[in-house]
């Protein structure tokens, strides 16, 4: 298991360091970044003089070695526009997509997973087609349209809930039922296969045989092994959340970091997009190490493979 | 068989945290005299001499006082300095400053504290701002109340490039430190600095000891809102109060809600149509008179852009210092425009029109207009639409080799700002002659404005015989703004609340 576990953390390790290479380089090609900052009217020697300030006159490979030295400790260089750490920008907006993924991560999932079990329990043809058929119309519908038809109803009609910000908890609502619902529907429809798959495997026959009664049956044998898939698709799309949901954020105007990598990449700003490629690719990544060590604790299969 | 009694139990149990939640903690009452405006990002600095960008800049100049201001008319007015004087040919500018301006601790603004300011922007080679001093050769400390600023080259409009500079106190940035007081900046403007919850809102509140007044109002907030269609909601539903540059198409919804209105200004950015000079077919000037002749600026401004544009004859707009009321916009005459076209090298070729799809109202639409103007008169035009972040580097480098679309509006609104920037040889024009050379460095050492005029017109007639630019409208930009707030939009975007008032 320990073998495992460190194979892993390598290989993650190295995924963070090619991410954030090829971001370094491909950073380049989107062009001189010191045109977006200068105003219209300045002169050629305003340019070289600025380029000089920001180091980018220097040749690439030198660019890159001395950013590699300090990326190792910690510094990613000073934002271009704003003269602070990069990677405090981005550390400053993660609390704000935290808050906001977790929520409707944790909405999402546990709204599915009540759905599916009273599905089951309950037996219902009717049900089960009817909350299908809203999973695949909440999947259909774009997000930042769903975000906006919230907006108008609960906030520009009934006036209760704020369209943007963040601060209190109601500010928090909205955005989180934007992404939750997404999320909803996914698992549903997800927990409905896995459900389906395992209520015909023999030790469901065997487990009711034995006299268990319905709950116990599905809670104590058939959930565990319906969360196999799950836990894969969870983690990866928790990891696409904490990158920052930007068409959420957008909408909401909601402070997180999503918004910072649109903002930055519009404005050039290497060191910040870079800083926040390596933070959400890092997030990604630990939450992938995290899936593959939890698959091992929930199916010993894996472990011996 | 056992049944749940409500299949929509999930539902409904959301619905009910929802009301629940809504209920149990009601939005906070509008507080009074208190003004919320969108801006489409952040600030990105609160430390003015380290940022050029507009959207920082409406927060410098609430917070902060430069030497001088731009009114809402175009015209230069007195801020820090109370008066100001220049030698004949506008390279030594004098400037007095007023005694009875405080800093937001207490503490007098000085003589000092502005040279100071333009020093240290002078010595920052990392400043954008740096750029709007280039000319600056050294400052004079002339008396206590008196600075002389000498000049490597003349500029008649000195006393409005000041306006985009913002004074900072000495010692206590000295003392704060750069990065501390980039967030949380102590100014002498009307309004001083509260909070900063980034990305989310800067919160100012009035200044009482101002010397020009305390504001009407006791708080301004202004709050990053990316999404268009979130900032009407949001004015909708009363959380914000003032929405700048609505998109013409929102433009009647709002109109007919209730408690908001629309406010229009005409602004200061002209949109024309610019060539590659030095590239055939764009160097024969019979083309782009055709072209000058075949757009209808009547049907674009009117019907397409609802009339939120005025058309032009000329690159600056009536705000702007250059501009001349006898130039007006030409004629829409297709028949022309063929004869023309006839009388040019033009074979057929494709033409490139470059444009930037996300930049201008309705700027895709217009573009698309204009194509379709040209193809009428024979011309075989190719639209081309970029992101404005690739396409003004483009612009800046004079790469756009071809047909292109763009729209400029001079911060200081005067002409010298378009006319060095295109007009000049070595410039971000493609077209150079030296008689319009010779015009732009005699126009910039005129001290007498009726003379700079006349200066400045025949270059405008110039361009109306060549056509290396052809002018099309004037934006007229609409805000929308909730009925409570008394606040008149300016030409320039600036968001200057220092009038603002709002009714109780």
């Amino acid at each position: 298991m320990l073998r495992y576990i460190l194979r892993r953390v390598v290989q993650a390790a190295l995924t963070v360091f090619g991410v954030v290479t090829a971001v370094f380089f491909l950073v380049q090609l989107s062009g001189d970044p010191s045109a977006l900052l200068l105003p219209p009217d300045a002169t050629p020697e305003d340019a070289d003089r600025l380029r000089t300030s920001l180091g980018l006159d220097r040749p690439l490979p030198v660019q890159y070695i001395q950013f590699l030295g300090n990326a190792l400790t910690g510094d990613f260089g000073n934002s271009f526009r704003q003269r602070t750490p990069a990677l405090k920008l981005v550390l400053e907006r993660l609390p704000a997509t935290l808050e906001l993924a977790f929520t409707a991560f944790a909405l999402g999932l546990v709204l599915a997973f009540l759905a599916s079990l009273v599905v089951r329990l309950t037996r219902s043809e009717r049900l089960r087609t009817g909350l299908l058929w809203m999973a695949f119309s909440l999947q259909a519908i774009p997000t930042f349209f769903f975000g906006l038809l919230l907006i108008l109803v609960f906030s520009v009609w009934l006036g209760w809930l704020p369209s943007l910000g963040r601060g209190t908890p109601q500010h928090l609502i909205l955005p989180a039922l934007t992404l939750a619902t997404f999320e909803l529907a996914l698992y549903l429809r997800l927990l409905n296969s896995a459900f389906l798959q395992e209520m015909g495997q023999d030790y469901v026959r065997t487990a009711k045989a034995k006299g268990g009664s319905r709950v116990r049956v599905l809670v104590r044998h058939v959930l565990p092994n319906a969360m196999l898939p799950i836990v894969t698709i969870a983690g990866i799309n928790l990891g696409v959340l904490l990158g920052g949901a930007i068409v959420t954020e957008t909408v909401f105007s909601w402070p997180g970091v999503g918004r910072l990598v649109v903002q930055a990449v519009s404005q050039r700003d290497y060191p910040v997009v870079i800083a926040c490629v390596f933070v959400i690719s890092l997030v990604f990544v630990l939450l992938n190490l995290i899936v593959d060590l939890l698959y091992a604790v929930l199916d010993p299969r894996v472990r011996y493979a | 068989m056992k049944r749940i009694p409500s299949r929509r139990r999930p539902a409904a149990l959301m619905a009910a945290a929802l009301v629940a939640l809504a209920l149990a903690a009601p939005l906070p009452a509008e507080a009074q005299r208190q003004i919320v405006v969108a801006q489409s990002s952040d600030a990105l600095n609160l430390d003015p001499s380290i940022d050029t960008s507009p959207i920082s800049l409406n927060l410098f100049q609430n917070i902060f006082d430069g030497l001088t201001e731009i009114a809402a008319d175009g015209s230069v007015q007195p801020k820090l300095a109370t008066s100001w004087e220049s030698n004949a040919d506008s390279t030594e500018w004098s400037f007095t400053i007023r005694t009875d301006a405080l800093w937001h601790d207490g503490t007098p603004v000085t003589i000092d504290d502005v040279i100071w300011t333009y020093e240290k922007i002078l010595a920052d080679e990392g400043s954008p701002v740096r750029a709007y001093l280039t000319r600056v050769e050294s400052i004079e400390r002339v008396s206590d109340d008196t600075l002389r600023f000498h000049l490597s080259r003349p500029f008649a409009p000195w006393p409005r490039q000041l306006t985009l500079v913002s004074i900072m106190p000495e010692a206590t940035y000295t003392e704060m430190g750069a990065e501390a007081f980039n967030q949380a900046p102590v100014g002498s403007g009307p309004f001083r600095f509260v909070s900063w919850v980034r990305d989310d809102a800067i919160t100012l509140e009035a200044n009482p000891d101002y010397w020009g007044g305390a504001p009407q109002i006791d708080r301004v907030i202004f709050r990053p809102v990316p999404a268009e269609a979130t900032r009407a909601a949001a004015l909708l539903s009363g959380e914000l109060d003032i929405v700048p540059l609505l998109p013409p198409a929102l433009v009647p919804r709002i109109e007919a809600a209730a408690g908001v209105g629309v406010q229009t200004v005409e602004s200061n950015r002209v949109l024309y149509i610019g060539f590659d000079t030095n590239l055939p077919p764009y160097d024969d000037a019979n083309l782009r008179r055709a072209i000058d002749h075949a757009i209808n600026r009547e049907a674009i401004t009117e019907r397409l852009l609802r009339g939120l544009g005025v058309p032009m004859g000329q690159m600056v707009a009536e705000v702007t210092f250059g501009f001349d009321p006898a130039i007006g916009p030409t004629a829409f005459d297709p028949d022309r425009a063929r004869e023309l076209l006839a009388e040019s090298s033009y074979d057929g070729e494709e033409l490139t029109f470059l444009y930037p799809n996300n930049r201008y109202a309705f700027g895709t639409e217009v573009a698309q207009a204009m194509a379709g103007m040209m193809e009428d008169i024979g011309l075989n035009v190719r639209l081309e639409g970029m992101e404005y972040s690739a396409y003004f580097p483009l612009w800046l480098r004079n790469q756009l080799n071809s047909i292109h679309m763009f729209a400029f509006g001079p911060s200081i609104m005067d002409a010298a700002l378009p006319l060095g920037s295109l007009f000049a040889s070595n410039s971000r024009g493609y077209w150079s002659d030296p008689r319009v050379d010779e015009l732009i460095d005699a126009q910039l050492a005129e001290a007498d404005p009726a003379a700079r005029q006349a200066l400045i017109s025949q270059i405008w007639q110039l361009n109306s015989e060549y056509l290396p630019y052809v002018p099309i409208y004037t934006e007229v930009q609409a805000y929308g703004v909730r009925d409570r707030v008394n606040w008149s939009p300016r030409p320039d975007e600036r968001l200057l609340f220092r009038d603002a008032t709002v009714n109780d």
